[in-house]
């Protein structure tokens, strides 16, 4: 029986990619768009265009397989000249499933919505838009991969991703027309969407603004005049803030999003990070992750909220909310939540920008991609919708327009589009801010192993347990036993 | 006698009809007729299913990726891992005190609803709510009452003066799987206690007025009568409880999701986190079979148990 | 019997019996009390800590409107009821007849089997929900409410199963065989003798199996996913809960107006084998 399965799984890719390349095969612009500047699929197959902003986040995914793999694979990426549009058949009556991720902002939900039912009715697809609760999104792709049943087109998180990266189709040919379409994608999405092989899985669809909310009044009471620029001067301004009742929310509980937020932010800025950049070998056991740690451990006694090893996604909009805290860091759900139900508290908040340690500035952000699963019926219609609807400037711009800095493109096209900007100041940072994404794994690849170890909160325990009085060095233990045990498990 | 004519039926082929009846009238073929249905469908939905987990639990699979024969690899890895020793630790603590717990609760709560009061159906009625509402939304009227920010448990003591500051219900790591605990008990308790109660039914007065003729007094009566004889359904309910509660995964994922530092981690959310959400089938499969060969043991010594009691 | 006498029976059972009931009363019902003040709440009150939480100040139906009208809630109402009568019905009849041929009937593997009808209800749902979901979709019926009918008494018969060999085994060895002595079968003496004695058992295995089939989630999550077959929790979760955002409101409502006429129509079954047994208690 098992047998049977692992044969169904071969038939199935075998069957798409002749699909593909017969789909793809039908013109030969291929050499064209990788002479385009812009077009990052050409820069991934040997080496980074010098117009790109190049970091080292670009490395893993030629780190990541022998080299001639690499070039094979990404050779025939490039000779297949992508859009599957121009297949010749017709996707006019035929039915698109979507699985799909509505943003939290309901105005950006319903304009996404419009998006989709307009466009479908444009080109006479029947449209369906199915969904589950984020919650429950794990389960629903592994099902559909499983069962090799479900949605023609998923939207993703970066776990889900990489979870899902052997049952997506590789789309390295529209990551290539739509990275010219929208000016060239960002650094930090594109860690997510290069899997092995150089291959695209999925494109990078929006990336969640992550701001740090703070009072302003109570900023002023303790004699803050201005948000802090680096962590020290956030944990000498939360000294006062704490004795004053209200400290700062840093998120210490097993929460994925806002957990990465405080505390991946916080590590990467002072230069740590879990691997090199060959993604392989460990590099959490380093003078940069002890510093730190001790920093963190005094930080939390002088300046945090104790109750955070508590909170969950909802914790620090909570705390916030209730007037608890004086700052946090979070997406923009508090601030466009109180503009509505607490224009009093509005008032006296601000966004402050990314806190800076001795390695930098670096913010955790959730990111969210297109994928198209190769169990996938309608791909045609799936890439045309793509091409034709989502990624086209005027929905980008009335999209994060309606965000109001929730959604953020993953990359260069709006940049100088005043119209989809928040016109609020408070918000201002909002046009800035998805350039300093960074994901985790960070410098290698965005990994399984990573994945697996931000779903086990290995590092937002590794915090936690420093604030509750473990020493760093044995936090640090902690977290290099827990990782080498994910590695073994591969 | 049995023995006999099936014997007779093989010699004399013209009898057919008579040894058909014969046939059909010993235990085993309607034995066999009447778990048939059962068998079919769990050999066909459970137990493939199940082989096919076993499986996986030897293998690297992930996501669309059969992956590669590992033998044990999974199930020994696991042990080097702190979370996975608290984990399993937790997990244990957390089945046997609450099983514990909601035994003694149900039986008592079974005796009292087996008495006459006023209101009893109303009461009889409202006790099974917890159970019926489903535990993904319950859960979430406890996580708003124990909120660590917005704890409305805590403005009552407050107010109430029983506390001057707020408890740190799923704050610290102590507090936090009493509360997960509380939780259990307040949702499983209701089932146990009517499921005891209908065994209570089923003892026939007659035996109660017999022993008060003996002179045997009320915790005689208890112990001698209603004891051994709800007993079979006792230890189905004890089976079963902890069963749900090692594999229930809403209360824990709900609350803490295994936090702060997985003081609260079990098994049952690990091998979400650790499997499911980060798509290592393999490493998921072994974290849920860990507990397999203890729950075995526990439903052998059941199944002898419910045997003896039968004879 | 003395006044003095009637005034100590009445404190002793105030004592042993109506406080016992008020604080089991209170203990279960506090967060029902909770779920129902917060579900009247409007949302801008949910995060004032100011304010006396135990009652709404401003009693809004806005989360009622928003479960009622803007959702498909009365469809998933309809969805959970027959799909949880349905696969009860189909669970109930079989664990009455397995755990009738087991507890009663001696054949070969009798105990191997019902061991492992046990052994099945010990895996996880975590670990056999993917395998299984396979196997339906094998069956193609993936996206069809029958796929959840079937699914959903592979785990109500391992326990109910067992629960009824359990109840098989209170009830008197004698009771059947003198019916088959008096040239009763074995299926008329199921239907006739055993199983009226044993209803208290049925009942119990039926609510336990209902209630488990009305709380489903995982299964209905990942089988079936058009909003018109959805069922309750799968239905409120998707459609109510955005990122970081839990509708406390509607949340609150949908879990007290699904759970309310359950709990009502279950005090009519509870009542009726109670009932039966309060004539001999007060005998006793």
């Amino acid at each position: 029986m098992t047998e049977q399965t692992g044969r169904g799984t071969h038939t199935q890719t075998a069957f798409t990619r002749r699909r593909f390349l017969a789909a793809s095969g039908a013109i030969a612009l291929g050499s064209l768009l990788a002479a385009c500047g812009g077009t990052e699929d050409a820069a991934t197959a040997t080496a980074k265009p010098a117009g790109t902003t190049a970091t080292t986040a670009n490395a893993p995914a030629a780190t990541s397989a022998p080299a001639g793999a690499t070039a094979s694979t990404s050779g025939t990426t490039q000779t297949q000249p992508a859009m599957a549009a121009t297949t010749g058949k017709p996707i006019k009556g035929t039915e698109l499933t979507v699985l799909w991720m509505p943003p939290s902002i309901q105005a950006a939900a319903d304009i996404q919505e419009k998006n989709m039912d307009e466009w479908a009715k444009a080109a006479g697809v029947k449209l369906t838009k199915d969904t589950v609760a984020l919650d429950q999104w794990d389960a629903k792709l592994a099902t559909n991969a499983q069962t090799k049943q479900g949605a023609d087109l998923v939207s993703m998180y970066a776990q889900h991703v990489a979870t899902n990266e052997n049952v997506m189709m590789d789309i390295s040919d529209l990551s290539g027309t739509i990275g010219t379409q929208v000016g060239g994608w960002y650094d930090g999405p594109k860690t997510v969407s290069i899997r092995a092989n150089n291959q695209w899985k999925a494109l990078p669809a929006a990336i969640y603004g992550q701001y740090w909310i703070y009072r302003q009044d109570l900023f002023q009471q303790a004699g803050v005049m201005n948000w802090p620029e680096t962590w020290e001067d956030l944990h000498q301004a939360g000294k006062k803030l704490k004795a004053a009742g209200t400290p700062i929310g840093h998120t210490l509980g097993h929460a994925v999003t806002d957990g990465a937020t405080h505390n991946y932010s916080l590590m990467w800025s002072y230069g740590a990070k879990e691997f090199e950049a060959d993604g392989k070998t460990l590099a959490l056991n380093s003078k940069e992750m002890m510093d730190c740690l001790t920093f963190f451990q005094q930080h939390y006694k002088d300046s945090l909220a104790e109750n955070a090893f508590a909170w969950d996604e909802t914790g620090n909009n909570n705390a916030y909310n209730s007037g608890q805290v004086a700052a946090t860091n979070n997406a923009n759900t508090i601030y466009a939540g109180l503009v509505k139900n607490d224009p009093g508290l509005a008032m006296k908040s601000s966004h402050g920008t990314t806190l800076k340690g001795p390695g930098g500035a670096f913010q955790y952000m959730s990111m969210q991609f297109w994928g198209i699963p190769t169990y996938a019926k309608n791909v045609d219609a799936a890439k045309a919708y793509l091409t034709e609807a989502f990624y086209t400037k005027d929905f980008q711009t009335a999209w994060t327009k309606a965000g109001n800095g929730y959604n953020l493109p993953p990359f260069a096209m709006l940049e100088s589009v005043d119209a989809a900007w928040p016109t609020d100041t408070k918000l201002a940072s909002a046009r800035t801010l998805a350039k300093t994404t960074r994901v985790p794994g960070s410098p290698g690849p965005y990994t399984s192993v990573v994945g697996a170890a931000q779903n086990k909160f290995i590092i937002i325990d590794t915090f936690a347990k420093v604030a509750q009085g473990t020493s760093p060095k044995d936090a640090i233990a902690f977290a290099m036993n827990e990782y080498t045990t994910l590695l073994k498990g591969q | 006698m049995q023995l006999s004519s099936h014997i007779a039926g093989e010699d004399k082929p013209q009898k057919q009809r008579i040894d058909w009846h014969h046939l059909w009238g010993r235990d085993a073929t309607q034995g066999y007729v009447m778990i048939a249905p059962a068998v079919i469908l769990l050999v066909v939905l459970v137990a493939y299913p199940f082989a096919l987990s076993i499986w996986l639990s030897m293998t690297t699979a992930s996501i669309g990726n059969p992956g590669r024969f590992v033998g044990l690899n999974n199930f020994t890895n696991q042990l080097n891992s702190e979370i996975f020793r608290l984990a399993f630790r937790n997990t244990v603590w957390y089945t046997v005190v609450t099983t514990v717990i909601k035994l003694v609760l149900g039986f008592a709560l079974a005796l009292l609803l087996n008495q006459q009061f006023i209101g009893r159906k109303f009461v009889r009625a409202a006790i099974l709510l917890p159970w019926i509402v489903p535990s993904v939304l319950s859960t979430m009227a406890w996580l708003w009452l124990l909120d660590s920010n917005l704890s409305s448990l805590n403005w009552l003591l407050r107010h109430l003066h029983i506390v001057e500051k707020n408890l740190p219900w799923l704050t610290d790591p102590n507090w936090a799987m009493g509360c997960i605990m509380a939780v259990n008990v307040w949702r499983g308790t209701p089932f146990l206690g009517i499921t005891i109660l209908a065994a209570l039914q089923t003892i026939p007065a007659e035996l109660y007025e017999a022993a008060a003729l003996d002179g045997a007094g009320r915790i005689t009566r208890l112990w001698r009568i209603t004891l051994p004889l709800v007993l079979p359904v006792l230890t189905v309910v004890m089976i079963v409880s902890i069963i749900g509660t090692f594999s229930d995964i809403q209360i824990v994922y709900a609350l803490t999701g295994g936090g702060p530092t997985n003081s609260t981690q079990v098994l049952a959310t690990l091998s979400y986190q650790a499997g499911l959400r980060s798509g290592m089938l393999g490493q998921g499969a072994a974290i849920s079979l860990y507990m397999f060969p203890v729950m075995l043991l526990l439903v052998i010594w059941q199944v002898w148990h419910v045997r003896r009691q039968g004879k | 019997m003395s006044r003095a006498n009637t005034a100590r029976t009445r404190v002793m059972r105030l004592l042993t019996v109506y406080l016992p009931v008020a604080l089991v009363l209170l203990l279960i019902l506090f967060p029902f009390y909770w779920m129902m003040v917060t579900s009247f709440k409007a949302n801008a009150e949910l995060t004032n800590l100011k304010l006396n939480p135990f009652y709404p100040h401003n009693p809004t139906l806005d989360h009622y409107k928003r479960l009622l009208m803007q959702t498909n809630y009365p469809r998933w109402f309809w969805n959970t009821t027959y799909i949880a009568v349905i696969s009860t019905g189909i669970a109930m009849v079989i664990s009455i007849l397995a755990g009738y041929a087991l507890a009663r009937l001696r054949f070969r593997g009798n105990s191997a089997v019902s061991g492992a009808i046990f052994v099945v209800y010990l895996v996880p749902t975590t670990l056999l929900f993917i395998p299984m979901t396979q196997v339906i979709s094998r069956f193609g019926l993936i996206n069809n409410p029958i796929a959840l009918i079937l699914v959903y008494p592979t785990f109500l018969v391992p326990f109910c199963t067992w629960l009824m060999i359990g109840y098989f085994h209170t009830i008197p060895h004698e009771l059947d065989e003198c019916a088959m002595v008096d040239g009763a079968t074995r299926f008329q003496a199921l239907w006739r003798i055993v199983l009226p004695t044993a209803i208290p058992g049925i009942i119990t295995a039926g609510i336990f199996a209902f209630t488990l089939s009305w709380n489903e989630f995982i299964y209905s999550l990942v089988i079936v996913s058009s909003d018109d077959t959805r069922t309750i929790v799968v239905g409120v979760l998707t459609k109510l809960v955005r990122g970081d955002l839990l509708p406390w409101g509607p949340l609150m409502a949908s879990a007290l107006i699904g759970s309310i006429p359950v709990a009502v129509l279950y005090s009519f079954f509870v009542e009726q084998y109670v009932s039966g047994l309060t004539a001999g208690a007060v005998k006793g």
